[in-house]
């Protein structure tokens, strides 16, 4: 690597990294001692109609509707997921963009109709996102994919020429 | 007793090899040490030579049942070692799931480990966390006194230590729970790589000493250990790996006492 392109990575890298934040994890944290809150919301359990929580805002009108599409929707976003990390797994980065591109589109649909992934736990759907955390967000760059946890699903010698490949076939995909 | 979560979202980054090794060189030293195989992958249970799907019980159990299957009564010694082993299962995967109902749900890791070590004492707890931010991970970082990271020295290194960064953040507006950084690992490194040594100079220059100066050089020795069912300390001392997780045994021990 000659020096001039040692200097433009190390600058690409640190304003890379000036997005991203450490301090927790460098401080340490405790709120052992500081005194209890008021207990802190469980989330819902899945309750006949009559009385379901409506911890979410829903983004439609008939309850049961909103429902099946929560179900209908982690369905599908378990199924592309899946095939996503199956073509990852394979090193297939024009396949992975492919459906890195569905999971993007199912992903925008569940933080229309379930912003904060309340129903979804409710309904003890298996992808629904833990308690305190939403859906992760569609990533469409490369920045955005490297701190979504989907990217925890790409292969280990995974490089970034792979993920530019995968981003690209991503757009290319959802403007076809 | 120290308890460290050995996490990272990332797969791949050498979690279940650091744990292994790391504990294998701290129980080599008289110190009893409990290793927690937190990942339904199971690699750390495999790894030590213990077939999961011949367990009737394992960690999964525990979490899902603690007065039914208490954490003591699922443990087995590695190599006549003061160093037992926590197995995990497959059926972790679902248990995340199962345990959503219940309102400890994040807490259920750290009340079997406390219940254990009112019966049986314990110098170092690892844990070997899962890739991913959810609920097993939660329940390891609520049950940690301290946090070490390993990490490739990759870019995505930074976003992935950005999103733990978050996820802690978040869990304190919810639970209870104090922790620490032990230590940022460098793992997998190659020698006379620039890109890896540019890197890893940026990551020393963001956590400055919180990062370990021992690395841990990628060493074909340390997969073959893992084939026999051993830690790289145990099957090969001469191995630059089994070196390297020496190293990085003393520098824990030695964080640990300051």
């Amino acid at each position: 690597m000659r020096q001039d392109k040692a200097s433009s990575l190390r600058e690409r890298l640190r304003r890379g990294v000036s997005n991203f934040e450490f301090d927790a994890l460098i401080q340490g944290v405790s709120n052992v001692d500081e005194p209890e809150s008021p207990a802190e919301p469980q989330p819902p359990i899945a309750k006949p109609a009559s009385d379901a929580p409506k911890a979410s805002p829903p983004a439609a009108t008939d309850p049961d509707g909103l429902r099946t599409a929560v179900m209908t929707l982690g369905d599908r976003l378990l199924q592309e997921s899946g095939k996503l990390a199956h073509a990852l797994n394979g090193h297939d980065a024009v396949e992975g963009g492919y459906y890195l591109c569905r999971v993007n589109q199912v992903l925008d649909l569940l933080n229309a109709v379930d912003p904060r992934g309340d129903l979804a736990r409710s309904l003890k759907t298996p992808v629904a996102p833990p308690p305190g955390h939403s859906w992760p967000r569609a990533t469409w760059s490369f920045y955005e994919f490297a701190e979504s946890p989907i990217s925890g699903l790409l292969p280990n010698d995974a490089d970034e020429a792979f993920c530019a490949t995968m981003i690209a076939e991503a757009i290319a995909s959802s403007e076809a | 007793m120290n308890v460290v979560a050995v996490v990272n979202q990332k797969g791949g980054v050498a979690k279940t090899t650091t744990v292994a090794n790391l504990g294998a060189c701290i129980a080599e030293r008289g110190l009893r040490t409990l290793l927690i195989d937190l990942d339904p992958q199971a690699n750390l249970t495999v790894g030590l030579g213990i077939q999961w799907p011949e367990l009737e019980t394992a960690l999964h159990s525990v979490l899902l049942d603690p007065d039914e299957v208490p954490l003591a009564t699922i443990l087995r010694q590695i190599e006549g070692l003061p160093l037992f082993l926590a197995p995990g299962h497959l059926d972790l995967a679902h248990t995340e799931a199962m345990m959503m109902p219940h309102a400890d749900k994040a807490y259920r890791l750290r009340n079997a480990i406390e219940d254990l070590t009112r019966r049986q004492e314990f110098d170092w707890v690892f844990i070997d966390c899962p890739p991913s931010l959810g609920t097993l991970t939660q329940n390891a970082i609520v049950a940690a006194t301290h946090l070490l990271i390993p990490t490739e020295p990759k870019f995505y290194a930074f976003a992935g230590m950005d999103s733990l960064n978050k996820m802690i953040v978040a869990l304190t507006k919810s639970l209870r729970f104090r922790v620490e950084l032990l230590g940022v690992l460098l793992t997998m490194f190659e020698r006379g790589t620039r890109l890896h040594a540019t890197i890893a100079a940026e990551i020393r220059d963001r956590f400055g000493d919180k990062v370990f100066q021992t690395v841990i050089y990628k060493n074909v020795r340390v997969s073959e250990s893992e084939v026999e069912g051993r830690p790289i300390a145990l099957f090969d001392r001469r191995a630059s790996g089994a070196q390297n997780y020496e190293a990085l045994a003393e520098e824990v021990l030695l964080r640990a006492s300051g």
